[in-house]
């Protein structure tokens, strides 16, 4: 997918954030109905929902930089 | 002598590390602190002092956690703490740096995280140069979240990527700072921002898609 300007991320962010509150199972219909009323807009986030499946494999930023939390004083 | 302290709270076993190897020195007990102030921590971690970078990180990082605690104490119904004190503390915790305002809660936690991304880093890129030994140990990094960042100039990358993330949406790239980079969990930034836990892992997984693309879209620009 090429690079996403920062229009076009402002444009699907709200969709995305649609899409991430699916299920699986929802999310094919809901595509559907995105596609024929906006089929770029639809294309764009099956690339990057197609993506995040690819992050999520790569455990992408999974664990975390930081060290150890201190316990309470 | 150095003052690390004692214990920690989760078993290390799952990363097999022991406690003795997440050591955070508070910034109130170091030695070479007392009985040196934000101000003076920030000031001297400016001039490239190693010490000041890391007594710094440990008061950030103990002043965060406490207001996750509090927070989420709160939300409980343990105790009354009202909003106004946690921002009245968190801002006498900060404000005596001159030109740097923290007139809410979320503006100090988003300075915050992003000194503390800003502090990791620079401690792993001194730290794998063999500069000299950490006095504290940022034990993931090495073990789990090794394969995904694989060495300092990944993390710079991300670094970059949540600057331009920024930009775009602030909220994102905040969360990215306090999860990966403070440690807190969705439910502690929730509680913090006043959302669903629900609604932070949504940000997070909004986030994390934004960097994975930059950091793709870095990879493809080198090849």
């Amino acid at each position: 997918m090429s690079t996403l300007t920062a229009d076009r991320w402002r444009a699907l962010s709200p969709y995305l954030d649609e899409a991430l509150d699916l299920t699986a199972d929802e999310r094919g219909p809901w595509l559907a109905r995105l596609r024929s009323d906006s089929p770029d807009l639809a294309a764009d986030l099956e690339r990057l929902l197609a993506e995040r499946d690819l992050m999520r494999r790569d455990g992408f930023l999974e664990g975390a930089a930081a060290p150890r939390r201190p316990r309470a004083r | 002598m150095l003052c690390p302290l004692p214990a920690i709270d989760e078993p290390a076993t799952a990363h097999g590390h022991g406690p003795a190897a997440a050591t955070v020195v508070p910034y109130d007990r170091h030695p070479a602190m007392e009985p040196r102030t934000l101000t003076s921590l920030f000031e001297s971690a400016g001039r490239g002092d190693a010490a000041a970078s890391e007594a710094l990180f440990a008061a950030l990082y103990t002043e965060l956690h406490r207001m996750a605690r509090r927070e989420l104490a709160q939300r409980a119904g343990y105790v009354t703490l009202g909003v106004t004190t946690l921002l009245h503390e968190a801002y006498i915790k900060m404000s005596d740096r001159d030109g740097i305002a923290f007139p809410d809660r979320a503006r100090f936690m988003a300075y915050a995280g992003r000194v503390m991304r800003s502090l990791i880093i620079d401690h792993v890129r001194s730290r794998r140069a063999g500069k000299r030994g950490g006095l504290f140990h940022i034990t993931a990094l090495d073990t789990t979240a090794a394969g995904q960042v694989a060495d300092d100039q990944d993390l710079q990358r991300i670094s970059d990527a949540l600057d331009e993330l920024a930009k775009l949406d602030a909220t994102l790239s905040e969360v990215v700072d306090l999860k990966f980079f403070c440690g807190f969990s969705f439910v502690e930034i929730g509680a913090m921002r006043g959302v669903s836990e629900r609604t932070v892992q949504r940000q997070w997984e909004k986030a994390r898609l934004y960097l994975y693309r930059s950091l793709g879209d870095t990879a493809r620009m080198e090849r």
